[in-house]
């Protein structure tokens, strides 16, 4: 695992503002090199400032700028349906994508599963964040337990799915440019784990997810559940995924009440699989622990092995 | 008059219906001090569960789940609870779920068979139903609310239940157990492998100073033999777990947490205990 020291990235970064002083035009090529050739892969910060070390992270990344451009439209999969710390992603991680993605210059930024209003009173930040919130959109009719006959779904067809043929999805999800992931890292009693790749489930109606836990050749069979959630990731896979590790449950998952651990850790990166083999280590899970990380490897979604991935790890 | 007699019949079949279906249990106005009905009753059978539970449905279905049935409850500041009544089907399988959900912060309430309470909820069992209120606040008046919901469902629905007989004959005492019916209930205490290795009929688990015991009975002699070789043959062979002593009743293995599991066959029973 290599690591960007805040060292190296502050050199990196005092070198880029002398050539912005001097030619716009090098370093315009200078950025280009670094993305290639110096921008981890993923970035995990650590320490107690959820909010801050957020917009750390995805700055270590190369900033938001790298994944939203001006004028596009952003859609977040915020896990926020739950009302225990530690079951749902921190809305201080939310409320800093979501700052990040208009600062970036997006026309839209909408959640693609409902997020209720007290999900947002949980953060210090959310009376700062007001001016950012009132611009923010929210599927309203993709609320659990989400119905097609509600309106604001599609039928959609996955071509080459091992599993999942066809899906219910929200509608919302081909209007955006870029897709940002929102998961929080926590057990699952029957996946054992959710992270990345689980939470994707959050864009379909309640009826194609629980084909999922039923449709395969015993009830609740792993591996078929584990496929088809390759299977949906693959058909839209997320640009961006922002991972909270601060506080999670460890057991009586994933609605809880449970027991809980602190990593204060968030992940920040574009491979799903890595992402979920990182959050899954914290609980102290292998690989074969957990069936959606070959099944999104299969799936061409990612590497389980982060060893060979670039990772900035940096305390704040 | 035909038709009044039918009337009448259909009438009183109606009422006897509700007073005996999981509907009857619910809370009426005016029985719960201000505490009033808001919103749909909402009805959920079998696999229906799905629909009402995000995350954690295939936990009560594993216990034999049969139906469940929710309503919300508001005071006059707009306080609201949400009251959910689940018929697992048996007093057992009840105690299970409640033994595995139950907040490890709250305490007991002294209400029905079992009960636990947080600041914003409420968990308790009667015979075989489990019932589980929650509310977005965490005043006086909601754990007020709490008691009175709790105390007007008791009434309808006074029968105690069994706790499972395994508690009894392991001489344990059920608020220290809890009571396992599948390998999802067994990934919340301890994860082994995705697939049902253990074949679990039932099995508690329990604290004993600070090794936690893993107790998984069996109705066959035979069964329980067949289960503990494939175990002794099958785990060695999983990366998390390295073989350290093995002998015809009994192996040990150490996991990659480097926590020491040590499995012994017993009468109709295997014993993990995990250090």
């Amino acid at each position: 695992m290599s690591k960007l020291t805040r060292r190296t990235f502050i050199k990196q970064a005092s070198v880029l503002g002398l050539g912005s002083m001097v030619l716009p035009g090098i370093l315009l090529k200078k950025t280009s090199a670094l993305t290639a050739q110096n921008l981890p892969d993923i970035a995990i910060i650590e320490g107690t400032r959820i909010f801050e070390n957020t917009l750390l992270a995805v700055e270590r990344l190369g900033g938001m700028s790298r994944f939203v451009k001006n004028g596009q439209k952003v859609g977040l999969l915020i896990n926020s349906d739950f009302e225990i710390p530690g079951v749902y992603t921190h809305p201080d991680v939310s409320l800093a994508v979501v700052k990040m993605c208009f600062d970036a210059g997006a026309s839209e930024v909408s959640c693609l599963q409902c997020v209720i209003s007290e999900y947002w009173e949980r953060s210090a930040h959310k009376t700062a964040m007001e001016p950012y919130l009132t611009r923010l959109g929210n599927e309203t009719l993709n609320r659990f337990p989400a119905k097609f006959e509600n309106g604001g779904f599609v039928k959609k067809e996955i071509i080459g799915a091992k599993h999942l043929k066809e899906i219910e999805v929200v509608g919302k999800l081909f209007e955006v440019d870029v897709l940002i992931n929102l998961p929080i890292a926590k057990h699952h009693a029957t996946t054992l784990f959710t992270g990345a790749l689980k939470n994707m489930m959050g864009v379909n109606t309640r009826a194609t997810n629980v084909t999922f836990h039923l449709n395969g050749p015993k009830r609740n069979d792993p591996v078929y559940l584990a496929e088809c959630i390759a299977d949906l990731n693959r058909f839209r896979p997320a640009d961006l995924t922002v991972m909270d590790a601060t506080s999670y449950l460890t057991s009586n998952g994933p609605s809880g009440p449970g027991e809980t651990a602190e990593s204060n850790k968030i992940l920040a990166g574009t491979d799903m699989v890595a992402i979920d083999a990182l959050g899954s280590s914290y609980h102290g899970y292998s690989y074969e622990d957990i069936p959606t990380l070959a099944a999104g490897e299969q799936a061409g979604l990612g590497t389980a092995n982060y060893h060979n991935l670039k990772i900035h790890e940096e305390k704040a | 008059m035909m038709r009044l007699f039918l009337l009448t019949y259909l009438l009183l079949n109606a009422f006897l219906l509700q007073a005996t279906s999981i509907h009857g249990l619910l809370p009426e106005n005016k029985s719960c001090g201000d505490w009033l009905v808001v919103g749909q009753t909402e009805y959920y059978a079998s696999d229906e569960l799905y629909f009402l539970i995000n995350g954690g449905a295939d936990l009560y279905l594993e216990y034999g789940f049969k139906e469940v049935v929710a309503q919300s409850y508001q005071n006059n500041v707009n306080e609201k609870i949400s009251v959910e009544i689940y018929n697992m089907g048996s007093s057992e399988a009840a105690f299970g779920i409640y033994s595995l959900s139950k907040s490890p912060q709250g305490e007991t309430a002294n209400l029905g068979d079992f009960s636990v309470k947080t600041s914003n909820s409420l968990l308790f069992t009667s015979d075989s139903y489990l019932v589980l209120m929650r509310s977005a606040a965490a005043s006086a008046t909601v754990r007020e609310g709490f008691c009175l919901l709790a105390e007007s469902i008791l009434r309808k629905n006074p029968a105690e239940g069994n706790i499972p007989a395994l508690i009894e004959h392991l001489k344990l005492n059920a608020n220290d157990v809890r009571y396992l019916r599948g390998p999802i209930g067994l990934s919340s205490v301890y994860y082994f492998d995705a697939a049902n290795l253990f074949q679990v009929e039932e099995a508690l688990a329990y604290q004993q100073g600070d090794t936690t015991l893993l107790y998984f009975a069996y109705n066959e002699a035979q069964k329980t033999v067949e289960v503990f070789e494939h175990l002794k043959k099958m785990l060695p062979s999983k990366t998390k777990f390295t073989l350290l002593e093995s002998q015809a009743s009994a192996f040990n293995l150490k996991d990659k947490k480097e926590r020491t599991l040590f499995f012994t066959l017993k009468q109709n029973a295997i014993q993990v205990a995990l250090n």
